[in-house]
């Protein structure tokens, strides 16, 4: 909330090196540690595994590339679908504070099932949903001639079935956090409820939105479960990077490593420069 | 869909098996080591920790219930997954007795390693069948149907075991298969022939038996030209080398073939 | 009624509470809402504005209907043309000043052009222009306030409604912004009612008062007359303020110091707390003439009466010249050890340039 008079003075991250410096205990210096070597090191015996003499050639496959392609295409449009129905959704959640607690409760529960659930099970369940038998499905199929499973769109709607969480309850939270008297000043101008939402609200809540964005994307491209289960595995069509570094690893484990390494520098590399620029956008 | 009854303890199954105790004591005579055969009550020498392709969940829980009911206090430690990932496992040292491999392939890289204790055993063979949902909607006669892009159809991933037969059954028979998904074990594929989402599969004949009513299996002529060998083994530096023998004998022996042979596997 | 300004009848229900309110504000004319915390004063505000709908009665501007809880009649806030300035201001964060200002024009349709150079045509008369692309953040809190006030004016609003306008700012700056407020509230030609829990806010900027104690209205009337003589003793402590108006009787001295308010013919009425009345029995040496060049004027004063409040002492006094009645609250500390005598002649000195 840059330079919001109203925001809440806890968003601010404090001006002086000595404020900050006298705000960690030294108590929290060595779990903090000890948490951060926790979620490196794994990746590190990763990159240290991998085949660097071999690299060039194991990267020349042109499976890599294909599946590389077919990851990143298929987490941006899981992502844009995620923004396109996850914002509405996390607005509804936001405003419910005035519904029946049962109601508002169990509408948060639902939409977080999809975080706990295996997202194999969760695979199921599309099949169930949108394949050619499905509960929907049938009629995709007998009325448009639509069969989902097994194509590129299965993969964006199972990743956007896992995804989407991520970014609801991470715009739930800026909504909340954000001074909804500044709609009130917004609407005493005449502004419609749209155009409030348009330049008032979205603006307001756009670091949420960014942050719920890049973990959304992030849980995208390392979808496997309910990808393998709904869409399948075909090379160029369903395959993406974890499901061909698993497949890899059960023959050639060596490219497992590869592949492994081309996700990890990918994701590190998008989920850096995506943040730096959104957070910076909306901060300067 | 990796190892659908992962480390499953089987402990207190023995109530449940035992009306036929007196038959396998005859049964296991001549195999089973003194020690396990005499002990009363419990008896933690006569454990065992198998490592088993997925393939082989039913039959391998069965005959270690007559193991466990057996050796009255013993437990049979269970872990069925992918064969590769199995491998990798006991490659990275894992407290493992026996392995049973649905792959040459993967037992020979365990063997390479020097892990397996005496020459691995071919026990049981398993062929392909063409697994197709209840009816037959799609009218599947045999394996030229799955080169027919109009159908939906799933293979097993050439890096999976299943996936390498079918890729000898297909090549044998001149036929270029137009999948519509490459499934990473041959459970995925039956579940979506059950499921009716795929119209046909290349799935092992145990598997069509396993699933029971839930799937129908079509034979075709080469299936044979294709047998997938599983081989057994002791592992290197067992726990409880006595007991790792006498539970491959069991799985060599008369009985372990009767159970082998009801699931739909070849005697290997 | 008055059918051109505001027409206000209305009670709202919250909970065990109920505000009940009755207003009418005729155009060019000032109310202020003034009463402690929890007496309903924004809830008013905001009943008004439609953010808030009334259990039963109505509110209508400039022969409009805007709530009639009878006929379920109810605008929404965007469609009653009521322009209001927030206790924060609340200007959009993410928005420069310019856009700020320019923000109710675009939302009705205006060319985004148009709007712009609108809103930098009012920034310029608020003396912003400097501050046209600056963000809310980089604004002190008197420009703020400028800023929400012509984002709220841009729009020509028939209404407008000031929440506690002066509370966000320090004491210092307050006093240049509450002049700056006078000018431009007597610019705008439309109906205005502002809330406030400052009585010296409602009684420099307001024609008259209306005091709210627990959703009810205690006492209304001119800022003179409530000052004057508090309907009760909630009020008065509510107000606890004197006006007094000083007779010019030099030239020039009809300008008055900052939150002054000029009277007619000359005549000007300065608003005094009497906690900034000092007393003495002698007549100070540096006792100015009532014209107050020096800042401060001296009245020789009968004492009327004297008080205990809780650690403080109140002397009422009557001027003997004129017979204008005050009081004066003092420190113990600051009283004679014998205390002042009812009937005793004294000399008060109140500040009459310079302001709290």
């Amino acid at each position: 909330m840059r330079g919001s008079r109203t925001g809440s003075p806890g968003l601010r991250a404090p001006r002086s090196p000595d404020a900050r410096r006298s705000g960690i205990p030294a108590a929290l210096w060595a779990p903090a540690v000890l948490a951060l070597a926790f979620l490196v090191l794994p990746l590190v015996a990763l990159v240290v595994r991998v085949p660097w003499s071999r690299l060039p050639e194991l990267l020349a496959a042109p499976e890599i590339a294909t599946s590389l392609g077919l990851s990143l295409g298929s987490a941006a449009a899981a992502t844009a679908l995620s923004l396109l129905f996850g914002i509405p959704l996390a607005w509804v959640l936001a405003r419910s504070a005035h519904w029946n607690p049962v109601a508002r409760r169990s509408l948060r529960a639902l939409v977080t099932v999809p975080l706990v659930l295996p997202p194999v099970v969760g695979g199921v369940a599309l099949l169930l949903l949108l394949g050619r038998r499905g509960l929907l499905g049938q009629y995709l199929d007998a009325w448009f001639g639509i069969q989902l499973p097994f194509t590129t769109a299965a993969v964006v709607i199972a990743q956007t079935f896992v995804a989407m969480p991520f970014l609801v309850l991470a715009v739930e939270g800026a909504l909340r956090g954000a001074d909804r008297r500044l709609e009130d000043a917004a609407a005493t101008l005449g502004a419609s409820d749209w155009f409030i939402f348009r330049r008032v609200t979205l603006p307001l809540i756009a670091p949420g939105v960014a942050a719920g964005a890049v973990l959304c994307f992030a849980r995208a491209l390392g979808e496997f479960g309910a990808t393998i289960t709904f869409a399948g595995n075909f090379p160029g069509v369903t395959q993406t990077m974890p499901l061909s570094a698993y497949l890899a690893l059960q023959s050639n484990p060596d490219a497992a490593y590869v592949i492994s390494l081309v996700l990890l520098v990918v994701s590190v590399l998008v989920l850096v420069s995506l943040r730096d620029r959104w957070v910076s956008g909306v901060t300067a | 869909m990796r190892g659908g009854r992962s480390a499953a303890t089987r402990t207190g199954a023995a109530a449940a098996a035992a009306a036929g105790v007196a038959l396998l004591l005859a049964g296991c005579a001549g195999t089973a080591p003194g020690d396990a055969m005499t002990s009363t009550g419990t008896d933690t020498s006569a454990d065992v920790t198998v490592y088993a392709a997925a393939s082989l969940t039913e039959s391998l829980g069965r005959i270690a219930d007559r193991y466990e009911a057996a050796n009255p206090g013993a437990t049979v430690t269970l872990n069925f997954a992918g064969s590769s990932a199995l491998a990798q496992q006991i490659m990275s040292g894992a407290p493992v007795d026996v392995f049973a491999s649905a792959s040459a392939d993967t037992m020979r890289v365990v063997v390479d390693a020097g892990l397996a204790d005496g020459d691995p055993v071919v026990f049981a063979g398993n062929t392909l069948e063409i697994a197709v949902p209840p009816g037959n909607p799609a009218g599947v006669s045999g394996l030229t149907d799955l080169a027919n892009t109009a159908l939906t159809i799933a293979l097993c991933a050439p890096e999976v075991p299943c996936g390498a037969a079918s890729t000898r059954v297909l090549d044998a028979a001149g036929i270029t298969a137009a999948p519509d998904t490459l499934e990473t074990d041959v459970r995925a594929a039956l579940t979506k022939v059950e499921l009716g989402e795929v119209d046909a599969a290349l799935v092992y004949r145990t598997d069509v038996l396993a699933a029971g009513d839930a799937v129908e299996g079509i034979e075709f002529a080469g299936a044979a030209d294709a047998v997938t060998d599983y081989a057994i083994t002791r592992v290197m530096d067992a726990a409880n080398p006595a007991a790792a023998a006498a539970f491959v004998d069991l799985v060599l022996g008369d009985d372990g073939r009767r159970v082998l042979a009801d699931a739909g596997f070849t005697n290997g | 009624m008055n059918a051109a300004g505001l027409a206000a009848g209305f009670t709202v229900d919250r909970g065990t509470f109920r505000l009940d309110l009755e207003l009418a504000v005729p155009p060019g004319g000032v109310t202020a809402i003034v009463g402690p915390n929890g007496a309903g004063k924004s809830t008013a505000l905001r009943t008004i504005a439609g953010l808030v709908r009334p259990s039963t009665g109505r509110v209508s501007l400039a022969g409009r209907v805007l709530d009639d809880a009878a006929s379920m009649t109810h605008l929404p806030p965007a469609a009653r043309g009521i322009g209001v300035v927030f206790q924060d201001y609340l200007l959009f964060p993410h928005l420069t000043a310019a856009e700020n200002v320019a923000f109710g024009l675009l939302a009705q349709g205006m060319p985004r052009r148009d709007a712009h150079r609108t809103a930098r045509e009012w920034l310029d008369r608020f003396g912003l222009s400097a501050h046209a692309d600056s963000r809310p953040g980089a604004l002190s809190g008197g420009q703020a306030q400028r800023v929400a006030l012509a984002r709220a004016l841009v729009l020509e609003p028939a209404l407008l409604l000031l929440d506690e306008p002066l509370a966000a700012l320090d004491a210092a700056t307050r006093l240049d912004v509450r002049a700056d407020l006078v000018e431009r509230l007597r610019e705008f030609g439309g109906a205005t009612v502002l809330v406030t829990h400052d009585p010296l806010d409602a009684v420099v900027l307001a024609d008259e008062i209306v005091v709210l104690e627990h959703g009810r209205v205690a006492q209304r009337g001119a800022p003179t007359e409530v000052t004057r003589s508090p309907a009760n003793d909630y009020v008065a402590r509510l107000v606890g303020l004197h006006l007094l108006r000083l007779a010019p009787t030099t030239e020039g001295a009809g300008r008055g110091g900052d939150g002054a308010v000029g009277g007619g013919s000359g005549e000007r009425t300065v608003v005094v707390s009497p906690s900034e009345v000092r007393v003495s029995v002698e007549r100070p040496a540096d006792a100015a003439s009532i014209t107050g060049e020096s800042g401060s004027a001296t009245w020789e004063c009968r004492v009327t009466g004297v008080e205990e409040l809780g650690g403080r002492t109140r002397i009422l006094l009557e001027s003997i010249a004129d017979g204008h009645r005050f009081s004066a609250e003092l420190a113990l500390r600051d009283v004679p050890p014998f205390g002042y005598g009812v009937g005793s002649t004294v000399w008060a000195t109140l500040p009459i340039a310079a302001h709290r």
